[in-house]
């Protein structure tokens, strides 16, 4: 990371850090960054409407009884495991380019959701959630007298 | 015995498994492959894809490995994330003469596909049974 061993070598030494505070930012948006997309987090596509979402994650290999879809306020989680088929005696892999083991990740909905009417199905590969907002947080229209 | 599966020269310029790749509309599926005594079997990961739109073929001693994800289109919904792409996937290896190519077969389940290569029976490693041959 360039800006680290910039802040090292340049700035630490001095009283005068005008650039610390910067440096910290982008290292924290950094770090953030490799949590949320790193290791196992799947990729998600995302559509919506002002009253609801559809959210898709790319989830190849699993058993839908690994998978957990959960909401929290606005947070959405999906998180599980892909379990690696154990080698058997005499067997040795040759090539290895999938992962496995757990994986986790959380987005911010735009907005409340109605816990009761998410639905979600997994397919080919590919967990489909329908979010639908819920009714206590959508807009409504005042009457004028 | 030599090399039973190799990955092919790719002549269309496809990136390899990476992140980065998935922004093209066609891109390779990651692998993994298992060797045993009978068999070679090779895993590939292609989600969104189904047994209506996968194609595995095996065109002298090439075997390729096709398919297209299913778009999916959400009535009224505008797309807000895009991390992966729809589109094609494809690999393809190049088959050593020890694979018995009339012997593949291949399925696929949660967007993985598995096609098991047999070995020829020449190039199964053949225990041979020792007789004790008495010296009178």
């Amino acid at each position: 990371m360039w800006w680290t061993s910039i802040s090292n070598a340049d700035f630490n030494g001095g009283s005068w850090q005008p650039f610390r505070e910067f440096h910290e930012q982008l290292n924290k948006l950094v770090e953030g960054t490799l949590c949320e997309y790193g290791g196992m987090a799947p990729k998600l596509n995302v559509w919506g409407t002002s009253d609801h979402i559809y959210v898709t994650a790319e989830l190849p290999g699993l058993k839908s009884e690994d998978l957990d879809v959960s909401v929290n306020g606005k947070t959405l989680t999906i998180k599980g495991v892909r379990k690696a088929e154990p080698l058997k005696e005499g067997e040795q892999r040759l090539r290895e380019e999938l992962s496995y083991g757990d994986f986790n990740r959380s987005v911010e909905l735009p907005f409340l959701v109605n816990a009761e009417s998410i639905e979600a199905e997994y397919k080919n590969g590919i967990l489909k959630i329908s979010l639908p907002r819920s009714e206590g947080d959508k807009a409504r229209k005042i009457k004028i007298k | 015995m030599n090399q039973l599966i190799k990955e092919q020269q790719n002549v269309e310029g496809c990136c390899t498994p990476t992140a980065s790749c998935r922004s093209a509309a066609l891109f390779q599926p990651a692998v993994d492959i298992v060797e045993n005594d009978g068999a070679v079997a090779l895993f590939a990961e292609m989600p969104g894809v189904s047994e209506k739109t996968l194609n595995i073929q095996v065109e002298r001693n090439v075997l390729t490995i096709e398919g297209e994800t299913e778009a999916l289109e959400f009535e009224g919904h505008r797309p807000l994330r895009r991390e992966y792409a729809e589109g094609r996937f494809r690999r393809t290896f190049k088959l050593s003469n020890d694979v018995d190519v009339d012997k593949i077969e291949a399925s696929i389940a949660d967007g993985v596909v598995k096609v098991v290569l047999p070995k020829a029976a020449r190039a199964v490693a053949r225990k041979i049974p020792v007789k004790h041959e008495s010296s009178h």
